[in-house]
């Protein structure tokens, strides 16, 4: 009787987030599966479809080169995002996790907090460094450097859209990391420094291994985040680096081309998807070899 | 000891203001065991980390075989600590955690995976090899953080809270385990313990804290028949302590008035006659009718092979253990408390506080 009850409290309250969760975004991802090997009666309105597959958009965006450089370029651009977080973001994790003996916790609050800004305002704010009348561009044109370099806007450099997501989505990576991280023993590392480990190898030995699942969360988030990375790329990527979150935005959005706009969406999250299996896929495989037989 | 294997000098560790380590000085040499005995927060954990490396000192400096390590790196001083955490690596199965200090020092895999094992069978857990961490006993965990500290073979081994002073383990086998990983060519090692009956059983030497200060440093016999301390006399035994003065001294022999009643007594050479402190252990004490302290049976509790007898004195209350008790024994009977001289011990009165 009780655990009907319980259940049945339990229906309730994951009823309207589960229809929810359906109507908004189970329902347009199921239009959007259609859509894009549709033909609609009237391109862009809302008209009956004819039942006419045109299989052609998933062809072009998988074949045209275009396309696949831009694919290419999102999951590089994402990878590398990541990666970069993930290298900077154990330092930091492990930095914070050692310091936040000393430090009281809204000390360590005050320090992660300004990294929690807006996604938007903070990917804006690299164009008054980085912009064609940014700082680094006024600096050198002050200093009357190659008046071509001047004139070339920095925001088409693809070191810094990397920078500016990695700036954007590093906070995701270092509370993933360091969710890991604090819950590590220090008497471990006492342990390991005692049988003659260094310092950098009690960290390789000790702490990695035990916040890998840590940080594949991390590495998980940043991808996703920077995959689906769409304002960093159309401030700073400019006309050179573009990716595809973009482009289905433009395509949809601006070309009101929609078949073209949900085929390469589709194709990005199918894409990353698998990415993502095949990452917990090998995690799970470690975790075996560590385990006893 | 021409040159010890290890000397600590004068180290004093502060932390928050307060002095963990007291100008503690220890000497030991190759092959010894040293037990570190005190209450808890008296310091011995303190000179364990700081033998090991991680805790700052104040001043003071150690020195491991003629090599000054006051201020090197944990990794590189050769001294291997079994935690009183235990500290294993939940990530690694028992085998690796002990092959650890092995993979640190460059030994190939098979050769330290056949070394883990053997230091595993040594201590009689073979068997744990391939068990996980987290699928141990609190025993079997211990036994795994020594097995990990005594395969590397260091200079100096050091153990917090062996085994031995666990109420629940077995404290024969225990020692016996404990003997067996210093292995035959004996390792040199400290082990830090609040039981005194493993410190005496497990060490050739003890040496006894309290707060964070050395309190007395000997053989187990010294500290348990010659406590220099009210302290120490308590810490390791029942003992009686009876107010007295001490009349006259030679060579360690003394004359003391207990309550009137003039008996003999030890104490240390060249004491000053005035009051003092005499410490008599509980079963060197006997209840006859004709003894010389007068006192009235209080208690007489049989508990098997002794009979611990509470006595009313003049000088205070008194307890004996004996195995052959009076005829007639029963509360309110009048007896006398006598005792040899050699078992009698005058404790300064400076160190009764």
């Amino acid at each position: 009787m009780r655990r009907r009850t319980w259940l049945l409290l339990a229906v309730m309250v994951l009823a309207p987030v589960a229809i929810g969760y359906l109507v908004f975004f189970g329902a347009p991802l199921g239009l959007l599966g259609i859509e894009h090997v549709q033909r609609r009666a009237g391109a862009g309105s809302y008209g009956i479809y004819s039942g006419i597959v045109l299989p052609n958009t998933y062809t072009r965006v998988l074949t045209d080169p275009l396309y696949r450089r831009l694919l290419a370029e999102t999951f590089r651009l994402a990878g590398a995002c990541a990666l970069v977080c993930l290298l900077l973001g154990y330092p930091a994790a492990w930095g914070l996790r050692l310091a936040a003996d000393r430090l009281s916790r809204s000390a360590l609050l005050g320090r992660v907090a300004p990294a929690l800004v807006n996604l938007t305002v903070r990917g804006m704010g690299w164009m008054v460094v980085l912009g064609e009348f940014g700082l680094v561009n006024l600096v050198l044109r002050t200093l009357r450097v190659e008046a071509d370099l001047s004139r070339r806007s920095h925001l088409l450099n693809e070191l810094s859209e990397l920078s500016s997501m990695v700036q954007v989505f590093f906070p995701f990576m270092v509370l993933a990391l360091y969710g890991a991280v604090a819950k590590i023993d220090l008497s471990l590392i006492r342990a390991a420094r005692n049988l003659g480990a260094t310092r950098t190898r009690a960290f390789f030995e000790v702490v990695v291994p035990l916040s890998l699942p840590g940080a594949a969360v991390g590495v998980v988030m940043v991808f996703a985040l920077a995959t689906g990375a769409y304002v960093t790329v159309a401030t700073l990527g400019g006309v050179k680096v573009r990716a595809m979150a973009e482009t289905a935005y433009q395509q949809s959005a601006t070309l009101v081309n929609w078949q073209l706009g949900a085929a390469v969406l589709a194709v990005v999250l199918i894409a990353a998807a698998l990415l993502l299996r095949l990452l917990f896929a090998g995690l799970r495989r470690g975790d075996r070899v560590a385990a006893p037989r | 000891m021409a040159s010890p294997l290890l000397s600590m000098d004068r180290v004093t560790a502060r932390q928050h203001g307060r002095a963990v380590l007291d100008a503690v000085s220890l000497r030991l040499g190759r092959g010894q065991t040293l037990a570190l005995l005190g209450p808890a927060g008296a310091g011995k954990t303190a000179i364990l980390l700081a033998l090991a490396g991680f805790l700052r000192l104040t001043s003071g400096s150690i020195r491991l075989a003629d090599r000054d390590i006051t201020a090197t790196a944990p990794e590189t001083r050769d001294i291997a600590m079994a935690f009183d955490t235990d500290a294993l690596f939940p990530h690694l199965p028992v085998l690796d955690n002990v092959a650890f200090g092995l993979k640190m020092r460059g030994v190939p895999r098979a050769a330290r995976r056949a070394q883990a094992l053997a230091a595993l069978q040594v201590l009689g857990i073979g068997g744990l090899a391939g068990k996980p961490p987290a699928r141990l006993d609190p025993a079997e965990r211990r036994l795994v953080a020594l097995a990990r500290a005594a395969v590397t073979h260091p200079a100096l081994l050091l153990v917090d809270e062996p085994a031995a002073s666990d109420a629940s383990a077995n404290r024969e086998d225990a020692r016996a385990v404990l003997r067996a990983a210093l292995g035959p060519d004996h390792t040199t090692a400290i082990l830090a313990t609040h039981d005194r009956a493993a410190a005496f059983a497990l060490a050739e030497r003890v040496a006894l804290l309290r707060n964070g200060r050395l309190e007395q440093q000997g053989t187990p016999q010294d500290l348990f028949d010659r406590p220099a301390t009210r302290f120490a006399a308590m810490f390791t035994g029942a003992c009686n302590l009876l107010p007295a003065i001490l009349l006259h001294e030679r060579d360690g022999a003394a004359v003391v008035n207990v309550a009137g009643v003039t008996a003999a007594a030890c104490c240390p050479p060249g004491m000053a006659a005035g009051p003092v402190t005499l410490c008599i252990r509980p079963h060197r004490v006997r209840a006859e009718a004709e003894g010389k302290l007068r006192g009235v049976v209080e208690r007489a509790d049989f508990q098997g092979a002794l009979t611990h007898v509470t006595l009313g004195t003049q000088a205070g209350q008194c307890l004996v253990e004996t195995a052959q008790p009076p005829p007639g024994l029963a509360p309110g009977v009048a007896l006398g408390l006598d005792w040899d001289g050699t078992d009698a011990w005058a404790i300064p009165p400076e160190a009764a506080s």
